[in-house]
């Protein structure tokens, strides 16, 4: 009986002996502790945000991108399908809503982690400084769209899960804050130079630098209407002439042009950038392609303006006529060989970001060069007016015939200006809709309110 | 054995004078001839002897659970499963009692050492074998609740999954088949749903070896495209016909010895092993048919066409101008084409072809069965769909049932290859338009403009899928003393699966041509080793019988699985090779789940009446956080034979059995997926590298904390049987709790992700009444009838759930009830005015836009009872079994899966009749196609509304086996044929049911409902 006794006892010694459940994490999967031991993993963990926002995103591709649903909602775009009605005739409920709010809150997670991931001691410094710097930057970034599409967003500086998922709907200043803060840390961290992933010098534009930094601040400033703070960093960047300038309208678009301060590379198969293949219109709008150009933005183009010639295009089906945003010429390319990238921030943008910063300050003539060196691009005549009014409104114009179909500027700036229910109560009627003021911030989906009892819904809806 | 050689016709017959000569026989045979001298020699020296033996019922067939005693000494010992047993210090001289069931015999020793006895009684289902959680057991002495489906049984149906077999059959068991398509799973529910949100699947064990359910039990980030993701893995193991017989086990008596992973319960199943006697060959071919057995009544192509026609009237609109209204301005609106008839109503067939050969001695065992089959589809292209299935099942043992050493082998494999399409086409059948052009004149696919759905090119998008499958188990014990056994079971099973997707040019719409054809292939592999040392000390004295269990488990299982997409393939001839995409990618995963624990069960019987028994089980499981790897769980039951009492006995004559049964005790769920409790990185698939590097991203919110959902089960019971059992009634009650809930919780995105896991206080009932009544209806001669009819109830009932409130489950779960419950809007009809669906609000009043608020009509999808009847005659050589089953439940409807009528899509035709300005009675709304509309609208909330979950309760004639034996003749033994039988078998032959929709048991609109099948077959035993 006693080897019954030493059986029983090995078999209950044997089951708690914690080492025999314990498995190896999957092999082809990293954990947490393991991607931040080392700056190659790390640096990967910080290139998917972005993939993300390069190869399928919401923010770049489809019927659904950031830019067109923006379009939709102001007076930019026109479509042909039902699916969009309630984005183009400004009627969105709680049960749909741009898809932005769970991609760019999914990728601001990725970019915390890797904030707190990178303060492991095994990352070497100047890594951690790199990567510090591009993750403030990105996080900057997607809550600068987060706050100015929903207005009142949560604020979200951490990965944990429990804080998050009872966030509030923060004030927009406090927001902008944060956001600023996280850019003018990130203006510090970050270089001179554009880097390669594995920290080596290249020419390729597509990781935000010490520039892309100071052209949001530039950006953010004249949003939060800090005017002298938003001409000072537009002008750093106007004044780094040895990396920026204006360039001809043809290659404004192309890859790695001085114009242009940060872009996404083009990395889905197939196409240059999803601008190209979703906007370019060869046949009258399907399913497939649903959306072209307003006939409004179309005709608002002053005559000879070269952008008219050539960022947009026109083709004729049933007797009718479609404009479509012609900035990007590559629609396919099957070839690895890409001639665009898609741009997200450029110097003309900051040209006239110091136009409006400069004529709010009551710098008239000064106001008016940077305008005018917009227009002259675009052999356009001068503007000639001293009054302050007519050159901000003259800015506002000029900015909706450079910028459209990029990023949804229109949209923002109609609500940055508060001109949006002068505007949209006219063309919304026109859309088919009744504007509604409520309708300039998005709402936000049910199902999320739902998971989080402390978010409010969006006023109005 | 002597005996089993000799014709059955003989034995039979025996009288008492026979039997002695017999059993000498047997005796002289099995008995060493030296010994026998030596006996012979000293007949007076008369030392003690120990005497083995063998007790048989009037057929021939091992009797368990006989009490032997030696007279003199009183020294006993009942007999095993095999009908064997064994005394030490038998004086030779003695006389050894028997007592059992209507047994009460005495047999003299005579010096025999090998003693067989061959009673004439007549045992019934009460003392079978069945294998219950690491041992092995009789309906006579169990105190868990368990049911059994046997091999008769399940040969009688024409399944290809034997999961199939248990429908209709197990009190407490559902089984839904989720589709006709071969190789689809088949969805088991014991005892309700405990779970809220994790696996709700029984733990299956083949043979010893825990066998996952199917592939979808990691938490893979590799996805599985394609509709066949490769179903139960039982059906892609064995065949049905090399099953002995499955125990499904339910309440925690019977489970607790499997801890964590039986808090759904536990189906063993035990393949057939080989008999003594001399070889034995079964050869066994069927063929048959399978098709839909019901159609829906559709609109036609005029009542279709005046349906758009008024939509758009409706609606303002004119189609001449529509973006959407080709099939009124454009098509041919004289074409008719009956889609389900098309694309779903051709005959499938099916064939099977099975040998086994079994042989054995009582020292060597063996059964081999193979099987091949081969079954196609009901869609319209011939039968290049198909599935194939070639399985191979051995089992071995060597030594004696009562030897010092024994070795049992069993092994288990298949083949199984399937071309099948990538999509069902159920849903296409009944709703396109029904004058859709989808082939041209020569019979190429045709592409109507702004269309983007055709059937005939689904049909060139096939996926192949390869799986070989093994399961093996080898179980060596040892006796160390006469009273205790050691054993060492040992197993493993491995599972591939290969598939293969291509989507050729040819089926692309062109609008998606210049991204070019597109193949996937995916690969997934598992294994299982797994090790249970154990140990087995039985006591036998006095009417005291103490039985005690110990063991261990070490389990580790592995998948791998990687997938490869290739796109940009511009020449179908190269889809042979994904090499040949222009832009691949690939994705890898793999896991790891190791379990480990140590368990025991004691077993106390006294006087073979009282039967008190204790389980416990320590796991440990690599699924959960660090700290919370580790929980024991256990039962303790009890049983009182109260119909072998004495007074019982006197008083109630007719009463032939009775039992009490009771048990409590705990199981656990670990069903969540390996490291749920982990934040792991990846490059998501996909996704391609940006400047040369890839990215690295979470795919979850980690969680520490996760721990086990425990079940804790009650169940009371009682067992009867009347007039020589020929009356049995089994009723069960039972209530199972479910606490600390894992729930892949809903966070707000603003987290970064949509789910994280973690435990809830949430406690889930399920109760239940459960019956199951065998009768004997006619015992004569060549007219036997017996009947079994099981039922039963059982309610689902969310307990508590604090916090509930504030949860995102608000909405989806209420306290009180059934966690099944979907909450709806109350549907008020066809407002007569606007001519729109409206609902009745929480006020009261109607509202054609009814907010959250309103949702508070719950309709429980759960059964409320279910069932089955079935009747077996045998007239001469024929044998007709009859399984009716049936459900009591309500179900989503066709409203819930068609689009708004109106719209481009086929109507069923309870949409006739809508409401329009003319006629504004009406049960419809009317009609519209604009996106938006107010019926848009307004029938979206109607597919939400109780209108949409009506009645889906059934009676099923889901069996019906009929076969004739061909028992004598000269010419069968001139061939050296044994016997032969010939058989017709028909599943789901009709069905009585008022539901508004394909089929009530799968409620799909999207896959096909369980075919009709017909076959015949032939037996034939050499």
């Amino acid at each position: 009986m006693k080897r019954v006794y030493i059986l029983m006892i090995g078999c209950l010694l044997m089951a708690s002996c914690k080492k025999l459940v314990e498995t190896n994490p999957p092999g082809s999967q990293l954990t947490q502790a393991t991607v931040f031991k080392n700056d190659g993993a790390a640096a990967a963990a910080m290139n998917y945000p972005y993939i993300k926002m390069a190869a399928t995103s919401n923010t770049t591709s489809g019927q659904f991108s950031l830019d067109i649903m923006a379009g939709l909602s102001a007076d930019e775009d026109s479509t042909v399908i039902p699916a969009d009605m309630d984005f183009y005739r400004n009627d969105l409920t709680p049960r749909r809503s741009l898809a932005i709010w769970g991609e760019y809150y999914q990728l601001i997670f990725h970019v915390n982690a890797v904030i707190e991931g990178i303060q492991d001691p095994a990352i070497s410094a100047a890594v951690r400084n790199q990567l510090m710097g591009e993750a403030l930057f990105l996080r900057a970034f997607l809550h600068h769209y987060l706050v100015n599409f929903y207005g009142k967003v949560p604020l979200v500086t951490t990965t944990y899960a429990a804080t998050n998922s009872k966030a509030v709907r923060a004030p927009q200043d406090t927001v902008y804050k944060q956001i600023i803060a996280d850019l003018r840390q990130a203006k510090q961290l970050l270089g001179n130079d554009y880097y390669t992933p594995l920290w080596t010098v290249t020419t390729e534009r597509v990781r935000p630098n010490k520039w892309a930094a100071t052209a949001m601040l530039a950006r953010v400033y004249l949003y939060t209407k800090q005017y002298a703070l938003a001409e000072a960093e537009a002008t750093e960047l106007i004044n780094h002439t040895a990396a920026y300038n204006l360039v001809s309208l043809d290659s404004a678009f192309l890859k790695n042009n001085r114009e242009s301060i940060w872009q996404l590379q083009s990395i889905a198969t197939g196409v240059d950038t999803w601008e190209g293949a979703q906007r370019i219109l060869t046949a009258k709008p399907d399913n497939f392609k649903p959306v072209s150009m307003s006939h409004r933005l179309y005709n608002s183009f002053e005559a000879g303006d070269q952008r008219k010639i050539k960022w947009t295009g026109r083709i004729t089906a049933d007797g009718r006529q479609y404009p479509f945003p012609y900035k990007y010429k590559v629609m396919s390319n099957n070839s690895t060989n890409k001639s665009e990238y898609l741009v997200v921030l450029r110097l003309a943008e900051q040209y006239l970001i110091r136009a409006e910063a400069r004529a709010w300050q009551g710098k008239i003539p000064e106001a008016r060069a940077d305008l005018n060196a917009i227009r002259r691009r675009a052999a356009l005549l001068d503007v000639q007016t001293t009054d302050r009014d007519l050159l901000l409104l003259a800015i506002e114009q000029e900015r909706r015939v450079e910028l459209f179909a990029e990023w949804g500027h229109r949209w923002l700036d109609l609500k940055r200006t508060g001109r949006i229910d002068e505007v949209m109560s006219i063309v919304t009627a026109q859309k088919g809709g009744v504007w509604k003021s409520h309708q300039q911030w998005y709402p936000i989906l049910e199902t999320e309110i739902r998971a989080n009892p402390n978010l409010e819904q969006t006023p109005g809806y | 054995m002597m005996s089993l050689l000799l014709p059955i016709e003989k034995l039979t017959r025996c009288n008492k004078v026979r039997l002695s000569l017999l059993l000498l026989a047997i005796v002289c045979l099995m008995s060493n001839a030296a010994q026998a001298r030596q006996q012979k020699s000293t007949p007076k020296q008369d030392p003690a002897i120990k005497v083995s033996g063998l007790v048989l019922n009037k057929k021939w067939e091992p009797l368990a659970g006989v009490r032997i005693t030696v007279k003199s000494t009183g020294i006993s010992t009942t007999t095993d499963e095999g009908g064997t047993f064994e005394l030490t210090n038998v004086p030779p001289n003695d006389t050894l009692l028997l007592e059992g069931l209507n047994i009460r015999s005495k047999v003299p020793v005579k010096g025999r050492k090998y003693i067989g006895i061959h009673l004439q009684v007549m045992t019934g289902n009460l003392d079978e074998v069945h294998v219950v959680g690491y041992t092995k057991t009789s309906r006579r002495m169990m105190t868990g609740a368990v049911a059994q489906v046997k091999a008769e049984q399940i040969e009688k149906q024409p399944v290809t999954n034997p999961l199939l077999a248990l429908q209709g059959r197990v009190p407490g068991l559902f089984v839904v088949q989720s589709s006709g398509m071969p190789g689809t799973p088949v969805i088991l529910r014991i005892r309700g749903y405990n779970s809220i949100s994790n696996g709700k699947d029984p733990l299956i064990v083949l043979d010893g070896v825990p066998i996952p359910i199917d592939l979808g039990t990691g938490n893979s980030s590799v996805g599985l495209g394609g509709i066949v993701q490769f179903g139960n893995y039982l059906a892609l193991i064995i065949n049905p016909g090399d099953i002995e017989s499955i125990d499904v086990l339910k309440d925690a008596d019977a489970t607790a010895i499997y801890g964590a992973r039986a808090a759904n319960g536990v189906i063993v199943i035990t393949s057939k092993k080989g008999k003594e006697g001399r070889m034995q060959i079964e050869l066994d071919a069927r063929t048959g048919i399978s098709r839909v057995a019901k159609k829906m009544d559709l609109l036609n192509t005029q009542q279709y066409l005046d349906m758009r026609r008024q939509a758009f009237k409706n609606d303002k609109a004119n189609p001449a101008t529509s973006f959407l209204a080709d099939d009124i301005t454009k098509w041919d609106t004289a074409r008719y084409t009956d889609w389900q008839k098309e694309l779903i109503g051709r005959s499938a067939s099916f064939s099977e072809a099975r040998v086994a050969v079994g042989w054995g001695n009582a020292n060597m065992k063996v059964r081999i069965g193979g099987a091949y089959q081969r079954s196609t589809l009901v869609f319209p292209v011939g039968d290049h769909f198909n599935n194939r299935k070639i399985s191979f099942n051995t089992n071995i043992s060597i030594g004696r049932e009562s030897g010092r050493f024994q070795v049992l082998v069993s092994f288990s494999g298949m083949s199984d290859r399937s071309v099948l399409p990538l999509q069902d086409l159920t849903g296409m059948a009944i709703m396109l338009p029904p004058h859709t052009k989808l082939k041209d004149s020569v019979g190429n696919i045709f592409w109507p403009a702004n269309w983007n759905a055709n059937a005939y090119a689904e049909l060139l998008k096939e996926q192949y899928t390869q799986t070989y499958n093994a399961v093996g188990n080898a179980v060596l014990s040892y006796k160390l003393l006469d009273n205790l056994k050691i054993k060492l079971s040992l197993g493993t099973s491995v599972l591939t699966a290969r598939d293969l997707q291509r989507t050729p040019l040819v089926a692309l719409p062109p609008v998606e041509k210049p991204r070019g054809a597109r193949m996937r292939l995916y690969h997934n592999n598992m294994y299982t080793v797994l090790a249970e040392p154990q140990l087995e000390y039985t006591l036998d004295r006095n009417g005291h019988k103490i039985e005690v269990l110990l063991g261990g488990t070490y389990q580790k299982s592995r998948n791998e699985r990687d997938m490869t997409l290739g796109n940009g393939i511009f020449n179908d001839v190269m889809l042979n090779n994904i090499a040949n995409a222009t832009d691949t990618r690939a994705a890898q995963d793999d896991g790891e789940y190791k379990y480990v624990s140590a368990f025991g069960r004691l077993q106390y019987t006294l006087s073979n009446r009282y039967i008190f028994s204790l389980t416990g089980r320590r796991d440990g499981s690599s699924r959960f956080g660090a700290d919370s790897r580790f929980a024991t769980f256990g039962a303790i039951g009890g049983a009182w034979r109260f119909a072998d009492e004495r007074k019982v006995k006197e008083a109630l004559p007719w009463l032939s059995d009775g039992k009490l049964r009771a048990s409590y005790g705990t199981t656990g769920n670990d069903q969540i997926g390996n490291y749920t409790y982990l934040a792991l990185y990846n490059t998501p698939i996909g996704t391609p590298a940006y400047q040369g590097l890839n990215g690295l991203a979470a795919t979850g919110l980690d969680n520490p904390a996760v721990k086990w959902e425990v079940v804790r089960k009650i169940n009371l019971g009682f067992d009867l049987g009347f007039f020589e059992d020929r009356i049995q009634l089994y009723v069960d009650a039972y209530r199972n709790r479910t606490s600390n809930q894992l729930l892949q919780q809903p966070v707000p995105l603003i987290t970064g992700f949509p789910y994280i896991t973690a435990n809830r206080p949430a406690f889930v009932q399920n109760a239940g009444w459960e019956f199951l009544l065998n009768t004997i209806n006619s015992k004569h001669r060549a007219w036997h009838w017996s009947t079994s009819f099981n039922i039963s109830f059982q309610r689902n009932k969310l307990l508590k759930y604090p916090g509930l409130e504030e949860s995102p489950y608000k909405d989806q779960l209420q306290v009180g009830r059934s966690i099944n419950t979907i909450f709806l809007y109350q549907h008020a009809g066809v407002d007569a005015l606007r001519g729109i669906y409206v609902f009745s609000n929480s006020e009261g009043r109607d509202t054609a836009t009814p907010g959250p608020k309103d949702k508070f009509q719950g309709e429980n999808l759960a059964p409320a009872f279910f069932g089955g009847l079935s009747n077996t005659v045998q007239w001469a050589n024929f044998t007709l079994d009859i399984l009716v089953s049936f459900a009591k439940q309500k179900g989503p409807n066709y409203l819930t899966a068609f689009p708004v009528p109106g719209a481009m899509h086929n109507q069923p035709v309870e949409a006739l009749y809508a409401w329009n300005i003319d006629s504004k009675q009406a049960n419809v709304q009317y009609y519209s196609q604009l996106v938006n509309s107010p019926a848009y609208k307004s029938y979206g909330f109607t597919q939400s509304s109780d209108a949409a979950y009506t009645d889906a309760s059934y009676i099923r004639l889901k069996n019906i086996a009929l076969s004739y034996q061909v028992l004598q003749g000269a010419w069968l033994t001139k061939m050296g044929l044994k016997s032969m039988s010939l058989s017709a078998q028909a599943q789901n032959l009709f069905t009585i049911t008022g539901y508004k929709g394909l089929d009530p048991e799968n409620q799909s609109f999207r896959a096909l409902p369980p075919l009709q099948v017909i076959m015949l077959g032939i037996k034939a035993t050499f």
